[in-house]
């Protein structure tokens, strides 16, 4: 019993210092990250970016290393920086042949950040959305009385009463059944959010997986059967509202491929991207009346892609992130840590306890043979009992530094001496 | 002999049991009463986005609650008789000692889980008036992580104070902190944690709460 009360110590001290451990070593080693923020220029045909140099200053530059000012770096981006170069005078009537104004930037411009943890809180988030009126006679949208939920049907849930609102349910309900929605939802993809100008309602994904948009007008039921193919591995749809773009929205879908969701007859169109996971890396577009660019964003490359309206490829590029904790600080964090537990993940909403083995288990093994080597001289040296100094070894051969640690701060017990002096 | 030791204990702590009786009587009114005014005060659908989108823990108050009072069970419990060195004298009962330690540490948390479920149960039961289904099982399960962690904290408490030799103290100290804190890491609904890793810690903290209890029956560290 006292030896199993003994290790289970162990074991607790294995678990704190495995989270404590790796992250404190990580706070005071790492550096900052290298990161750019990257543009598409349509005036010099080329990607521009800002990021922090090694002494974190903010400095722009071309795809080509060279350096600029701030206010020439905004001179390449008319379409971002109109508002500045109207104000300096210094807004060019037309970029790459083609005429441009202050009302055709604003009419075009369009902007979206999807990050792979947005994409995991609408995973794991309480499934309840609003379902906003979307022929509204008022200019603002208004917060409905209810959150609907699609189980086994679509059930508004009236927020006064906390009760089901059954004959509204029912409508929408029966439309659905009508239209040939299969319950339960697999997906409910929109935009909860009463800040918008309109409302699209909601794109949902039902059993069979096929593709259906669902809304309000008028308070009626608007259900239609999209074309979109049910053998799509849908994994996210991100909606936004904006009559500055011809598609509701964005589909990912889990082999890492994105298609935009058209307007005007529910179909998809594949953009050209590759080498994308929606839930490792982040994805940003944006539009002006020249191009489309995405830049798509992990923790080891940024990956950048100027495209036509048409979705046809300018220019792409790629650019290989430096780690935060590199060289000799991650060699030594390899080699001391043989795995550590982690608390929080940055592609995930909620916390996890995450396992994470060192990414040189042969590095950590000798470390640990090493520390088992000093413990054994130590522990002679106190006279500890050769079976206890075997065990305790044998914890700190998979616990490494975290079980040495531990074993040497526990100390030893009366039981652990030899009886008879050496 | 179980029941002389549950009796011994209760009246050990019979004032602090209605201490916190009255104090947990506070919160709960407390709580019926914000609930209210706040649905009286805002439209529910825009305090029930609040919570599915804004991840805000209706709740939250019981968190520090639970934690203050396996804190205090813990410390009301072991620290008379480890000051009087009572703690030895009880070890020299006819039963063994580790039974005797767990059968001790059990009151305390059976007194910690008595107010901590009728607390869960109350929240639940006027949640259900107020919310939909979906967030008051959230909220279960978010309160039954800080359940599992109260506990954790009560077996902390009461083995640092248990633990004769001060350095000990502190090294059990800086072992426990992390562990004890692992509760407060669930911060939205729907968590992708398990109940496992607790379970697990649990498992292995109560053969560790006996450790403190062995070395102070020897007098180690005196």
């Amino acid at each position: 019993m006292k030896f199993f009360i003994r290790y289970a110590a162990v074991l607790i001290a294995i678990f704190s210092f495995s989270i404590f451990g790796p992250s404190f070593y990580k706070k005071v080693f790492s550096k900052p990250s290298n990161s750019p923020t990257v543009f598409y220029s349509a005036v010099k045909d080329c990607f521009i970016l800002w990021k922090k140099n090694e002494e974190g200053k903010l400095i722009y530059l071309d795809e080509y290393k060279t350096e600029y000012d701030k206010k020439t770096f905004e001179t390449f981006l008319p379409f971002t920086y109109y508002r500045d170069l109207f104000n300096w005078g210094l807004f060019p009537e037309e970029v790459n042949g083609i005429k441009v104004s202050y009302e055709n930037i604003r009419r075009s411009s369009f902007f979206l950040k999807i990050r792979p943890k947005t994409i995991n809180f609408e995973k794991i988030r309480i499934s309840l959305n609003p379902l906003f009126e979307s022929k509204s006679p008022f200019s603002k949208l208004t917060v409905p009385d209810d959150l609907f939920r699609i189980t086994d049907r679509m059930e508004f849930i009236d927020g006064r009463t906390n009760s089901i609102n059954e004959s509204k349910s029912q409508i929408f309900s029966d439309a659905l059944n009508k239209a040939g929605f299969k319950f339960p939802a697999k997906i409910i993809a929109g935009n909860p959010s009463s800040r918008k100008a309109f409302d699209y309602g909601y794109f949902v994904v039902d059993s069979s997986n096929i593709l259906f948009h669902v809304r309000q007008d008028k308070g009626k039921p608007f259900i239609r059967k999209t074309k979109v193919s049910p053998d799509l591995d849908f994994y996210h749809i991100q909606i936004s509202e904006s009559l500055n773009t011809d598609f509701y929205g964005f589909i990912f879908t889990k082999s890492g491929d994105i298609y935009t969701l058209m307007k005007h007859d529910y179909s998809i169109k594949k953009l050209p991207i590759t080498d994308f996971l929606p839930d490792r890396d982040g994805f940003i577009y944006s539009q002006d009346p020249l191009n489309r660019i995405v830049v798509t964003k992990n923790t080891r490359h940024v990956h950048a892609y100027a495209m036509t309206h048409k979705n046809e490829i300018v220019k792409e590029r790629e650019w290989q992130l430096k780690a935060r904790l590199r060289g000799t600080s991650k060699t030594v964090f390899d080699m001391i840590f043989p795995f550590q537990l982690m608390l929080k993940d940055r592609n995930k909403a909620s916390s996890i306890i995450k396992f994470e083995k060192s990414s040189n288990p042969l590095s950590a093994l000798s470390f640990s043979i090493f520390l088992i080597i000093l413990f054994v001289i130590v522990r002679w040296f106190m006279k500890v009992k050769w079976t206890r100094i075997a065990l305790d070894s044998f914890f700190i051969l998979f616990g490494g530094i975290f079980s040495f640690v531990g074993l040497l701060l526990l100390g030893k017990e009366q039981d652990d001496v030899k009886r008879k002096k050496v | 002999m179980i029941l002389q030791i549950y009796k011994k204990e209760f009246y050990k702590l019979k004032w602090l049991l209605a201490g916190l009786f009255i104090v947990h009587l506070g919160y709960i009114t407390q709580f019926i009463v914000d609930t209210n005014s706040i649905f009286n005060l805002h439209s529910p659908i825009a305090i029930w986005t609040n919570v599915v989108f804004k991840n805000a823990f209706y709740f939250d108050s019981f968190k520090f609650l639970f934690t203050i009072t396996a804190v205090m069970i813990g410390f009301a419990q072991f620290l008379p008789e480890v000051q009087k060195r009572r703690f030895r004298i009880a070890c020299h009962l006819p039963m063994n000692e580790m039974l005797m330690t767990c059968y001790t540490m059990s009151f305390g948390i059976l007194v910690f889980l008595l107010f901590s479920i009728v607390d869960i149960f109350i929240v639940i039961f006027i949640g259900q008036k107020y919310f939909p289904i979906e967030i008051t099982n959230g909220s279960l399960e978010i309160m039954l992580y800080w359940l599992l962690g109260g506990i954790l904290t009560f077996i902390s408490s009461a083995l640092i104070t248990i633990e004769p030799s001060w350095y000990r103290r502190f090294v059990l100290f800086i072992i426990i902190i992390q562990v004890v804190s692992l509760s407060s890491i669930v911060k939205v609904y729907g968590s992708e944690l398990t109940f496992l890793p607790f379970l697990f810690l649990l498992l292995l903290f109560i053969p560790f709460s006996i450790f403190p209890a062995l070395r102070f029956r020897r007098g180690a560290g005196i």
